[in-house]
């Protein structure tokens, strides 16, 4: 079967095909899904080198004739011809056009575009090995787009389509988008997408436990979806922001986005890098891309924290650069999830592992961000209390001095038992710092307790957080409680119920003592 | 200033960040008047320093007195260059109105230029504007794309055949309005030396391969 893709209908039209000596004329707009292509019999394409003149340089014909050479070798089509029409030497054309390679693919021939030389053309087709199509599509050179801009795009949209149909999430509003890229054909060909896994049901399964406040900043529409399907089945509260942030300068995206962490206090943060591409890839330095200066406004610093330090900020991005993650981290970051990036594809289970490694990081943020909140929480009624005592008073500047410590270990990094630990040992110090000279602290709140008049309960509790804090010094790993005969185990979830405790005892203490003075 | 007459509101809203980044160099206008003698006010009292009009050539305007003919030759008055954009165009080419050169290029082609024709026009005040309709590799997309238009010409007459007046004055008509930069001069006088020396006894293969001889030895100088 002999087809002629014609330039349009004026120059050659779908009727000539009997003057052109081919069985159909097809205009390339109306080609659809290749369904024209998909016959068993033996296939010459001829395809002209240049379709659209007003870009003549793109040489869309030859992407086009790609294109179709990828489709047949991913539906296993090997006895095919593809006679390329061109308008110049052939010697012209390979200097000219970004691939030259393409005449060394199997079954790939060069002609100028005139009816007398398609009509004596007669070269057969043969079968081709599959093996060698493949591997001569390597060849070819295809890669991702040149300019940072259509690179970074196409990384994300390749990425949420991966990741999407591994979920089992519906793709067809990006491969629309992806269809018109020739490198995501490619892609598909060599089989980074055709035979993708899909997610197990033990996945789904975790997914289905989480629960808390997940909020996502990220200028692409995509993302949106994607969470929005991947939260579905959850009891995970999602919500996002950013498809309108192209519009906006850097200072009014941070704005919005302080303005949604204080109506939905989100658990976890996921924020994109690049929020405004227009501002993002024509700035110099790093501290003025976009999600940074939003990073810096959530999380702040030890000193002076931000709107979000209790939230675990996830940075979301597709960058491979490490002194940008080392930067990140430094501004406040909680932890990474990377996007899949083609260029660094390291075999099939790549997905597999990015949304393994995405659950987990899930899971362990889920589960210390209300410590963390709890925390921030603690230290703002805290600084009301102090605020009525003296200014030069030793004990306001003893309470500071902890939270500054405490916002430090916090910043930046994972709240596991190690840095729970030196919180506790760290928010303790406030009651020890209470007493005079060398007593000890037992007697001490025993006094306090009856000059302030300490309730019993809140005694009892005193006990126990006395007890943890005994237990954390002398490096125990269990503890005996007052109301409990049987050793506990001290891990991350009984640590972080009593650091709340501490916390909140402490604020007791701080309460009456700051209306007693 | 550059400014753009488009009436496409939903076009203006997509490109609008170029207008957006670059606000002392483009500015979108729009064509409400009704008589020219208000046009011809509204360009006066309005538009600052103006370097180039670029106007949609199937403009819809308000009223019947103005049309794309009557706006195109006030705006000629200005001794500016001008530019049609229109969707109908295949590829940018020139034409005279009076003794006026206007510019016709494709809106798509035209707005994928904008932003790099700015920065060019920032970086090198004589910018030319064949790279707002040729894009940055102005010189080689000319050429490949008048190679392409002669093959186009050629490619159902047999090869075989012999070269005939028809023929040579298409071709003629194809080379007269391209090939302007100083660049070019040279294959622009070497095609045209090809285009007058072809005889009837020429066939029309030869003539493809004499035509194409002189495209290729340009690119390797």
């Amino acid at each position: 079967m002999r087809i002629l893709f014609s330039p349009n209908d004026n120059l050659i039209s779908e009727v000539d095909y009997a003057y052109w000596n081919v069985d159909e004329v097809v205009i390339p707009t109306k080609l659809g899904n290749y369904t024209l292509i998909q016959t068993s019999e033996d296939l010459t394409l001829f395809v002209p080198t240049i379709i659209n003149q007003s870009m003549a340089l793109n040489y869309d014909g030859v992407e086009l004739a790609i294109r179709l050479y990828l489709f047949c070798v991913r539906n296993n089509k090997t006895n095919i011809r593809i006679v390329l029409l061109g308008i110049e030497s052939k010697q012209s054309f390979l200097m000219r056009y970004k691939h030259p390679n393409i005449m060394k693919c199997p079954g790939v021939d060069y002609i100028l575009f005139h009816r007398d030389l398609i009509i004596a053309y007669n070269k057969p087709t043969k079968q081709i090995d599959l093996d060698f199509l493949r591997h001569s599509l390597d060849l070819l050179g295809l890669k991702l787009p040149d300019s940072y801009r259509s690179n970074h795009s196409f990384v994300n949209e390749w990425c949420f389509y991966k990741w999407s149909e591994f979920m089992g999430f519906d793709v067809s509003s990006v491969l629309g988008v992806l269809q018109g890229n020739v490198y995501f054909d490619y892609l598909r060909t060599i089989g980074y997408g055709t035979k993708l896994s899909k997610v197990s049901q033990d996945k789904l399964d975790v997914i289905k436990k989480m629960r808390g406040r997940v909020l996502l900043i990220d200028d692409n529409p995509f993302w949106h979806e994607f969470f929005n399907n991947f939260f579905n089945n959850s009891e995970v509260q999602f919500d996002s922001l950013g498809c309108d942030f192209k519009n906006l300068k850097v200072e009014e995206i941070v704005q919005k986005c302080k303005a949604a962490i204080s109506d939905f206090d989100p658990d976890i943060v996921l924020l994109d890098f690049r929020l405004n591409e227009d501002n993002d890839f024509d700035v110099k330095k790093r501290k003025d891309i976009s999600g940074v200066k939003v990073l810096k406004a959530l999380k702040g610093d030890s000193e002076n924290i931000g709107c979000a330090f209790g939230s675990r900020v996830l940075m979301f991005t597709a960058t491979g650069k490490i002194d940008h993650v080392i930067a990140l981290q430094h501004f406040g970051a909680d932890g990474f999830i990377f996007k899949e990036n083609p260029q660094k594809y390291v075999g099939k289970a790549s997905t597999k592992e990015s949304i393994g490694k995405m659950l987990i990081i899930f899971e362990e943020m889920l589960s210390c961000a209300p410590i963390a909140k709890s925390i921030v929480k603690s230290f703002n009624n805290w600084d009301n209390c102090i605020q009525t005592l003296k200014k030069n008073y030793e004990f306001a500047l003893r309470v500071s001095h902890v939270e500054k410590v405490v916002r430090t270990l916090m910043h930046g990094n994972f709240l596991n038992m190690p840095i729970l630990k030196l919180i506790y040992l760290e928010c303790f110090s406030i009651l020890e710092s209470l007493k005079d000279g060398k007593e000890d602290i037992y007697p001490f709140i025993d006094r306090l307790a009856s000059k302030i008049g300490l309730d019993s309960n809140r005694y009892r509790l005193w006990q126990d957080i006395n007890y943890m804090r005994d237990a954390l010094a002398h490096g125990d790993d269990t503890i005996k409680f007052t109301f409990n005969r049987n050793k506990t185990v001290i891990n991350e979830s009984i640590l972080s119920e009593w650091l709340i405790n501490l916390c909140d005892f402490i604020f007791g203490i701080l309460d009456l003592y700051c209306k007693q003075n | 200033m550059i400014y753009i007459f488009d009436d496409r509101f939903e076009r203006r809203e997509a490109y609008s960040y170029i207008v957006k980044k670059y606000p002392k160099y483009i500015s979108f206008e729009t064509i409400d008047q009704t008589t020219i003698g208000e046009f011809e006010s509204f360009i006066a009292e309005r538009l600052i320093t103006p370097t180039l009009f670029l106007l949609h050539a199937s403009y819809r305007f308000v009223g019947e007195e103005l049309n794309n003919t009557r706006v195109t030759e006030t705006l000629c008055s200005w001794g500016i260059p001008i530019v049609h954009f229109s969707g109908q165009y295949n590829q940018p080419s020139i034409r005279t109105l009076g003794k006026n050169k206007i510019y016709e290029v494709n809106s798509i082609t035209m707005y994928s230029n904008l932003e790099l024709f700015v920065k060019h026009i920032i970086n090198d005040s004589k910018s030319t504007i064949e790279i707002l309709l040729w894009g940055s590799d102005y010189i080689v997309n000319q050429i490949v794309a008048t190679q392409s238009e002669i093959v186009r010409v050629l490619c159902k007459t047999k090869l075989s055949s012999n070269v005939d007046d028809h023929i040579i004055d298409t071709l003629k008509a194809i080379i007269i309005n391209r090939f302007r930069n100083e660049e070019l001069q040279s294959l622009r006088k070497n095609i045209g030396r090809v285009l007058d020396m072809a005889t009837p006894s020429m066939s029309i293969g030869q003539f493809i391969q004499e035509i194409q001889k002189e495209f290729s030895s340009y690119n390797i100088n």
